[in-house]
């Protein structure tokens, strides 16, 4: 799975429309999934990939292999575009369930690609945070809750929040570190 | 120790961009840092291979038929038809999630008009990654600059400054930045017609702008437009 996606960026950051089709055939799913799970919004989640894709035609040539599994990079790419859009907009989304109703199909491509040391490290790392806390940084990467949200969610006042997430960020550091 | 607290502090800045909770004014001022500075992007890098371990969370959807044909139409019709976007070099000059967070949102409008555009882009900001963070939509054919400021508005009785430098000319004026943190400022049809690679900086001024017709105080940041 890791060689298509890669070779396919690769040709694509020389500017090759056919394997650029094929790269959109392959990630696609993936990429409308990780939008409509950040955005919650089906219509919006469509122009949202399709200015992912003219980003990725764009900055294919950027990929760097040693620095990110192509799929986790493009993953970046749909993430940071999605959470743009999100972090810009006034109301609060509709609720999870209303939008989203897309039946998980379990790991996708990525799972293979991941750099194994890394993703074994992060797992354990994570699991050395409070339970709480180990969710609270997932939610927030996962389901691109604001600090507002998280906030909310876990009934505390914002910058105690922000503190209190920040610091298992630091603990995360040093264990993903050491 | 203060170092020690700043590069935590970014640290912990380049972890909760890459979570994506930050409100949308800290995440703006954010990715154009990013953009200036190479141990950030190598923070942000960090996170990102790490938290790439919930990527598996996403499930996968269908998007509906129809948008790969948008994609494509979009990309490539636009080029075939109008032989512009093909020249623009696009996004390729300009560092990924830097500026595309800021500027591909309002300058997104107008690649879908139908009507050929040459317009330029250009990020300002000092080397410090402190003084005015600003970045800057130029279009050609409609003759004005959209601008979006991420960093403080001007002291008080004071003024920000645009100025356009084409070639080796002096610095000619554009006028004072309004003191709105996003809009508009018109060019005169003589200057945009030249202006389209030309470099913008802003002063800092007194209040109505400066009164010798060139920068009279300090320059607080500068950027090259670039073609899109």
């Amino acid at each position: 799975m890791t060689e298509p996606i890669s070779a396919l960026l690769s040709q694509v950051g020389l500017g090759n429309r056919s394997a650029f089709g094929k790269l959109y055939d392959l990630t696609s799913a993936k990429l409308f999934g990780v939008c409509l799970r950040l955005l919650r919004d089906r219509s919006e989640s469509e122009d949202a990939v399709q200015e992912v894709y003219i980003k990725i035609w764009h900055n294919a040539a950027k990929f760097q292999q040693a620095e990110a599994s192509p799929m986790a990079w493009l993953i970046a790419i749909a993430r940071n575009h999605a959470i743009d859009r999100l972090r810009a907009r006034r109301a609060p989304a509709l609720d999870l369930d209303q939008a989203y109703d897309v039946a998980d199909e379990g790991p996708g491509p990525e799972a293979s690609v991941m750099a194994g040391e890394v993703k074994a490290k992060m797992d354990l790392c994570i699991e050395q945070l409070p339970q709480d806390r180990a969710e609270a940084v997932r939610a927030a990467y996962v389901e691109g809750y604001s600090y507002l949200e998280l906030a909310t969610r876990y009934g505390l006042p914002l910058n105690t929040l922000r503190t209190w997430l920040r610091r298992s960020l630091l603990t995360l550091k040093a264990c993903l570190e050491s | 120790m203060t170092d020690t607290l700043r590069q935590n502090d970014d640290d912990m800045l380049a972890a909760e961009y890459v979570l994506g909770n930050l409100p949308d004014s800290e995440r703006k001022a954010f990715a154009l840092r990013l953009s200036a500075d190479a141990n950030l992007r190598k923070q942000v890098q960090f996170w990102e291979s790490h938290f790439a371990s919930f990527n598996a969370d996403y499930a996968e959807a269908n998007p509906p038929p129809a948008l790969r044909g948008a994609v494509h139409d979009r990309l490539f019709g636009a080029e075939e038809n109008k032989g512009f976007l093909h020249s623009l070099g696009f996004w390729r000059g300009l560092s990924f999630a830097t500026l595309a967070a800021l500027v591909f949102t309002f300058a997104m409008p107008y690649f879908t008009m139908p009507a050929p555009q040459i317009t330029s882009v250009a990020e300002l900001a000092s080397q410090q990654g402190k003084g005015v963070q600003l970045a800057a939509y130029f279009d050609a054919s409609k003759k004005l600059i959209r601008y979006a400021r991420v960093s403080d508005a001007p002291a008080e009785g004071r003024d920000f400054e645009l100025w356009v430098i084409i070639g080796k000319d002096a610095p000619v004026s554009l006028g004072v930045v309004p003191p709105d943190s996003s809009g508009v400022i018109k060019v005169s049809a003589e200057l945009a017609a030249k202006m389209i690679d030309a470099t913008l900086a802003i002063s800092d001024e007194p209040k109505g702008g400066s009164l010798t017709g060139q920068p009279s105080g300090a320059v607080l940041s500068v950027g090259k437009l670039t073609r899109v």
